[in-house]
């Protein structure tokens, strides 16, 4: 070991001073003979825990990404079978049709829902756009 | 370091022995080094109730992990490097850095002058406190150096790096230490 102080280590004489105290005391407290006795227990009893703590985490993230890809699969096939949001886009096309072609979707759907009868009809042509459209609305629930 | 220079010997036979299942031979490494591994964990800035705990858990792993251990350094030193890991997982675990109170620093060096004992504990608990805004680089260099009094060399093995990146860490951390604590 070279024992000839180096430039560094006569300027930070002070700091090694404070560093060789560090710590100092809590190690004095230390029971070793407790400690060496804790260690070789553990030694003797923990090493399958310990391989189980280590696998486990790895489990539980492959199954929280099958989880994350079940989930996003149901959700996109939701999705397609719904075709999309379609209530959302009717909505937006009947706002745009006006009182006439209004009529007309109104007289197809009492077609479809079988209501027909002319006292339907009457009523429907007396109506204005506003109104045809709240009808139209009321259809959609 | 004379009397650390010739430990590496009978560390190694003890280490020999433990691996061919001598527990005793374990039992007589934790006596032997983990009073200066607490110390050492205290400065890189494990709290004083932590380190019963922490030292266990580094003689725990280092006697698991003595397969990999190829002598490249002393058994005292790879040790330091295994609690500094250990340190660190427990403060991920506790995502929070604590530093041990200035009150139970005086208390534990209750030795002597009153006033004495009161400058000492405060000086170590600001280089405690600068300590922990160092990287972990250059926390470690520094207390290897300063505090366990390891060559330059011997660092450089422990920590992985370079004879010269071990002096450029001291230096470095060296210098902001005495910013702190002007």
């Amino acid at each position: 070991m070279n024992m000839a102080p180096r430039e560094d280590e006569l300027q930070d004489g002070r700091l090694r001073e404070l560093a060789a105290r560090l710590g100092a005391a809590p190690a004095e407290r230390l029971d070793v003979e407790r400690t060496a006795r804790a260690v070789l227990e553990r030694l003797r009893t923990e090493p399958e825990q310990r391989r189980w703590r280590w696998v486990q985490p790895t489990w539980l993230r492959i199954a929280a990404a099958l989880v994350v890809l079940l989930g996003a699969g149901l959700v996109a096939r939701q999705a397609l079978r719904n075709g999309g949001s379609s209530d959302h886009y009717v909505v937006e096309e009947l706002t745009d049709l006006s009182a006439e072609e209004l009529g007309q979707v109104l007289g197809s759907l009492d077609r479809t829902l079988d209501v027909s009868g002319d006292a339907a009809a009457e009523d429907i042509d007396a109506l204005d756009t506003e109104q045809l459209g709240d009808v139209l609305r009321s259809f959609e629930g | 370091m004379t009397q650390a220079a010739a430990a590496p010997p009978a560390d190694a036979a003890l280490i020999a022995a433990w691996q061919e299942g001598d527990e005793q031979a374990a039992a007589e490494l934790v006596r032997r080094h983990a009073k200066a591994l607490a110390r050492y964990l205290v400065g890189a800035g494990a709290s004083e109730s932590d380190v019963d705990d922490l030292v266990q858990e580094a003689f725990v792993r280092a006697f698991r992990s003595l397969g990999r251990f190829r002598g490249q350094c002393r058994f005292r030193t790879w040790l330091f490097t295994i609690g500094g890991n250990v340190l660190k997982d427990a403060g991920r675990r506790a995502a929070r850095h604590r530093i041990v109170p200035l009150d139970e620093q005086m208390r534990a060096g209750a030795d002597g002058d009153p006033h004495e004992v009161a400058v000492a504990g405060e000086a170590e608990a600001r280089l405690r406190g600068g300590l922990g805004r160092l990287t972990r680089m250059q926390r470690e260099v520094f207390l290897l150096r300063a505090q366990q009094g390891l060559e330059y060399g011997e660092i450089a093995v422990a920590l992985d790096t370079t004879e010269g990146a071990a002096r450029v860490h001291y230096h470095h951390a060296v210098r902001r230490l005495k910013e702190m604590l002007e």
